[in-house]
């Protein structure tokens, strides 16, 4: 289970994002579609999202905000910012919110697909390290006694 | 531009005219008078064939003594068939006697007789007459040296020393010969020769006889009225004077009331002879205004000129040159048979 | 040399600048000095005449005034005699003429006396009588000087008496004759009749011509005019020059001038230019002749010529003098202000400093004052312009949005990446012509048919984006397509109308309409960009509308109020844009446009 968020107020590259890669085949799984950041919420709740791509100006709720709300919200997840902004500000603002990374508009779909799987990997890499880490206490715990 | 230019040349043109029009009617010549030729004033009174014209000369016409020479010589000319003018100046004037005298002379009237009030103004004009052809005598005063043809009137000298004698004769009998008396004299003019001839026999019949002191020389010009004013007035101031003689009558020829201190002046004594008896002198005389008179015959000088002057023109010889016509002598005896003979002049 | 010359090109100069000045003031100046001098040369001229009218009339009425005068003492002076003439029929006379008829010598010497003293007396009352005297028909005259006779024939002062009858009772005048003591006298007689009006001679009295001397001599008409006086034969008896007396009148005036004399005043023309007044003194039968000379009339009309034309040279020379002073005062201001015109064609920021009250100054001011209007409209322009330019820059920057290039060309990658060409076909035609119609610069106006193809794309490109949440239509009248408009007016409003309107529903069928008509009076052009999206609060469509009213890019409403702004500054205030709500929801945005072909 490999949940991928795309948010994305415009129908058409929303469709892009989600259509244009068959996420499926590379293991994210389920992939979902937000027009906006109340919809994108609403999902993270419902969904194990790992991996968000959002874009930056939608209505009711932008990218920021939504990020922002993610962090209070505690949810571990990277985060991807596409933009057709270049402002340093948007730059900064995503820095300082441990934005994962940053792709500007126009970009290819396998970019995208790239960022995903370089983080997807990054996640399952650390999962493992966890699980590792894990096994090592357990077994530190088994023979602590000893 | 063009238009204004044309404006102003005519304009400038107009200026011209007008002055030149207003300078053309000057340059004018001097005032001419046209002389007309010379006419004579026509100088003729009378027309040649008029009778025989003589005009005598008084010396003035207010002089009463002349009436009787006047009544006679007009008489006598109306007798003679000739035309007698009476011609002289009011009051005694010898400049305006000479004029009167031309007149006569520019009239050519046939004879003039005169009576001379300036001997030295007449002379000339007397030879001037004889010299027209006019025959001229003199009447009453002479005009010695002129070429008059004969003297008619009084012989004033003779009258004068009449009145010395008398002058003489009174003083005698008043017991006042021995002493010197202050004489004085009243004359009609101081020039006239006939009144200065009276003067003069007077003063030598006096002459010896009597110590006379002489002054005062009073001229009256032949006017009446004058000489009685003078003589009132010389006594008035010189009450002391002690004789009185008067060459002619003047003084007494008006009323006698406007002598009063002259009356008084005799009834103190004073002693006057006059000359003339005509009817008012010989009243004063009478009333003591004179002791004694010497009077003369104008009537006769009247006639007598009138008739030899006629004679001259119609080329009859005059007897003699100097023509007497007598003495009247007067005093206290015959005062009354004279005055009852004359007549009085009656003339104002 | 350099100098020399400058000072001549400055003379040049000033030669010119007056030359060019010449015609308003020297028309001035002449216009002044004629309309002065001409009536005065005018006036002048008549005045002259009416003078020379005048003087002749006053001399003549002068000359007649002195006649009058002569022929009044005359007549005093013989009323005075013809009273003392009165004494003829005293007694003393009628005794004396009747005893001098009579012979009577003696009787009459008592009237002789009295006569003689009464006629001096008599004589005595006036110094001219030269002798007062009473002649009989005897011929027998007593007088002043005596007792004369008289030749009757000769004396015709007696011969008028003597044929008179007895009831003609005035008295007779003899003129100037020698009298016998010489002198020149004229005598005045008056008959002297008995108890039984038998005429028996005359009373006459002798009066030297020096009287008349005495009332004439003295008189003068002008310098050389005198009185003289003629008698009944045409003699003349009184001339101020005596060798004239008793000349005929004739030989001084001509014969002509004999005739034709008439009782009262007659004026005739004598020899040498001599202006003759002539009265007849009716006792004596005289003339009284006033004698004035023309010339001296001319010689005084001349002296006021003279001072005339004295006057009105210097009046003109002054009045010249005065009109070069005014056309100086007045033309000077105009110099200034032609110089203050010539340096405002070159520098509008110029004033024309006069300070006269009059017109001159008013223009100035009102100079000034279109000088002040031009620099504001200028700046007023520059500014619009300026605004113009900021504007429509925004409305470009707007076009140009990163977020749109950038969101289309993903999209655009999305259909490739899909295969879809023909949509990346055509959304990259009609992204071109947007960008064409969008970036076209310097063209500020462009057809309709333009502006509608634009935002066509515009929507096409929008719709590929957004997918099917709303739908488009475009209804354009075909007249208005080549009517032209500024550029760039309906994207922003569809813009508005896709993000605020037909994209905010909740369900697709949002529906974009634009149309395009012409008003009713075919004078303004008319877009509509109707949407049937969520609408607009009233109140902040109120407040939309109010800014769009009051002019000015208001920030808040960015898009719509750059439109309004760019048409208003092209358009002027009447046109612009409105917003209404679209009945059953939704927003309609109006814009007016004037036509412009």
């Amino acid at each position: 289970m490999f949940g991928l968020l795309l948010v994305e107020d415009e129908e058409a590259i929303r469709k892009k994002l989600m259509n244009n890669v068959a996420w499926a085949d590379y293991g994210f799984e389920p992939v979902l579609g937000a027009a906006n950041g109340l919809e994108a919420l609403a999902l993270i709740e419902k969904y194990p999202v790992k991996i968000m791509v959002t874009d930056v100006q939608m209505p009711k709720m932008n990218g920021i905000e939504l990020i922002k709300e993610i962090k209070r919200r505690g949810y571990q997840m990277k985060i991807i910012v596409i933009s057709g902004f270049a402002e340093f500000e948007y730059a900064q603002e995503s820095i300082k919110l441990n934005v994962s990374d940053y792709l500007l508009k126009p970009f290819a779909s396998k970019r995208l697909l790239e960022v995903a799987l370089r983080f997807k990997e990054e996640l399952e890499k650390e999962e493992a390290e966890r699980s590792e880490m894990n096994d090592l206490r357990d077994q530190l715990k088994k023979t602590k006694p000893l | 531009m063009k238009g204004v230019r044309i404006f102003c040349l005519s304009f400038l043109l107009l200026c011209l005219v007008l002055s030149l029009s207003m300078r053309s009617p000057a340059l004018s010549p001097d005032y001419v008078v046209a002389v007309a030729e010379n006419t004579p004033v026509s100088g003729s009174f009378y027309p040649k064939n008029r009778p025989i014209t003589i005009a005598i000369v008084p010396k003035s016409l207010d002089n009463p003594v002349f009436v009787d020479s006047m009544e006679t010589s007009m008489q006598t000319a109306k007798e003679l068939g000739v035309n007698l003018e009476w011609v002289g100046p009011f009051k005694v004037d010898p400049d305006l006697q000479v004029k009167i005298i031309e007149g006569l002379i520019w009239r050519k009237v046939d004879g003039i007789a005169i009576s001379t009030s300036d001997p030295e103004k007449i002379r000339k004009v007397i030879d001037k007459a004889v010299a027209a052809g006019i025959k001229v005598a003199t009447i009453d005063a002479d005009c010695p040296g002129s070429k008059r043809l004969f003297y008619c009137g009084t012989d004033n000298y003779k009258a004068g020393w009449a009145c010395g004698e008398a002058m003489v004769k009174i003083v005698t009998e008043r017991g006042l010969a021995h002493k010197r008396l202050r004489t004085a004299i009243l004359t009609g003019g101081i020039e006239a020769h006939n009144l200065n001839e009276r003067i003069r026999g007077f003063q030598e019949a006096v002459a010896g006889k009597l110590d006379l002191e002489y002054v005062a020389l009073l001229a009256c010009d032949d006017d009446t009225t004058t000489g009685a004013k003078m003589v009132e007035a010389y006594i008035k101031e010189h009450p002391e004077t002690d004789l009185f003689f008067f060459a002619g009558g003047w003084a007494f020829f008006g009323p006698t009331e406007s002598m009063p201190l002259y009356q008084e002046w005799c009834n103190n004594g004073g002693i006057a002879v006059s000359m003339d008896t005509f009817y008012s002198v010989l009243q004063a005389a009478k009333k003591g205004f004179a002791q004694a008179l010497v009077g003369q015959d104008f009537r006769k000088m009247g006639v007598l000129t009138v008739k030899y002057l006629v004679d001259a023109i119609q080329g009859k010889p005059v007897p003699m040159e100097y023509i007497d016509t007598g003495l009247e002598l007067a005093d206290e005896s015959n005062f009354d048979q004279l005055l009852s003979e004359k007549k009085p002049w009656e003339m104002k | 040399m350099t100098a020399l010359k400058s000072v001549f090109a400055g003379l040049q100069n000033r030669l010119v600048n007056t030359f060019k000045l010449r015609s308003l003031r020297t028309k001035f100046i002449l216009s002044f000095v004629a309309l002065s001098t001409i009536p005065m040369v005018i006036l002048a001229t008549f005045s002259y005449g009416v003078y020379h009218d005048i003087l002749q009339q006053n001399i003549q009425s002068y000359t007649s005034e002195v006649i009058d005068r002569v022929d009044r003492n005359l007549e005093i002076y013989l009323s005075d005699l013809e009273r003392i003439l009165e004494l003829r029929n005293d007694y003393y006379n009628l005794q004396f003429i009747k005893l001098s008829l009579a012979g009577d010598v003696e009787g009459n010497r008592k009237f002789t006396f009295r006569l003689w003293e009464n006629l001096n007396n008599i004589r005595n009352y006036k110094t001219e009588l030269r002798d007062v005297s009473i002649t009989t028909i005897g011929g027998v005259t007593i007088g002043c000087y005596g007792v004369t006779h008289t030749d009757l024939s000769q004396n015709k002062l007696f011969q008028t008496l003597a044929n008179r009858t007895s009831k003609e009772n005035s008295i007779a005048i003899w003129g100037p004759h020698p009298d016998w003591l010489g002198g020149p006298v004229f005598s005045v007689g008056k008959a002297i009749h008995g108890d039984y009006d038998n005429f028996l001679g005359m009373m006459s009295i002798d009066v030297d011509v020096e009287l008349l001397d005495r009332i004439c001599g003295n008189i003068r008409l002008g310098k050389t005019g005198y009185i003289m006086l003629v008698d009944e034969d045409n003699r003349i008896i009184y001339h101020p020059n005596p060798e004239l007396i008793g000349k005929m009148i004739g030989a001084l005036l001509g014969e002509s001038s004999l005739t034709d004399w008439q009782q009262d005043f007659t004026t005739k023309m004598g020899p040498g230019n001599q202006l003759i007044r002539v009265k007849t003194f009716a006792p004596a039968n005289w003339k009284i002749i006033g004698l004035s000379n023309r010339f001296e009339l001319a010689t005084e009309m001349q002296k006021i010529t003279r001072l005339a034309l004295t006057i009105i040279v210097s009046t003109i020379l002054v009045l010249t003098l005065m009109a070069v002073y005014f056309a100086h005062l007045l033309t000077n201001p105009l110099k200034e202000l032609q110089q203050s015109m010539r340096q405002a064609s070159e520098d509008l920021n110029t004033n024309a400093v006069i300070h006269t009250m009059d017109e001159i100054g008013e223009l100035s001011e009102t100079f000034n004052q279109m000088l002040a209007r031009i620099r504001q409209l200028m700046n007023q322009s520059v500014q619009e312009q300026e605004k113009m330019r900021r504007t429509e820059m925004r409305a470009l920057q707007e076009q140009i949005k990163p977020h749109f290039i950038y969101n289309t060309l993903d999209l655009i990658i999305g259909l490739l990446e899909t295969n879809k060409n023909e949509d990346v076909i055509n959304t990259v035609e009609a992204l071109g012509a947007f960008f064409r119609t969008s970036l076209s610069h310097g063209q500020e106006l462009i057809t309709i048919r333009e502006e509608v193809e634009h935002v066509r794309n515009y929507l096409y490109i929008q719709k590929i984006r957004h997918g099917d949440k709303y739908n488009y239509l475009i209804e354009v009248e075909e007249q208005l397509l080549n009517k032209k408009t500024i550029k760039l007016i309906l994207q922003p409003i569809v813009e508005n109308a896709i993000y605020h309107g037909v994209r905010e529903l909740e369900t697709a069928g949002g529906l974009i309409t634009i149309k395009g008509f012409f008003m009713e009076d075919a004078n303004t052009v008319c877009f509509q960009v109707i949407d049937n999206g969520v609408g607009m609060d009233p109140a902040k469509m109120e407040d939309i509308n109010r800014c769009l009213r009051e002019s000015g890019t208001e920030q808040r409403y960015f898009g719509i109020s750059n439109v309004n702004e760019r048409i208003r500054l092209a358009f002027g205030p009447e046109y612009g844009v409105e917003l209404s709500a679209t009945p059953g929801g939704g927003v309609t945005v109006t814009i007016k446009l004037p036509v412009v072909k």
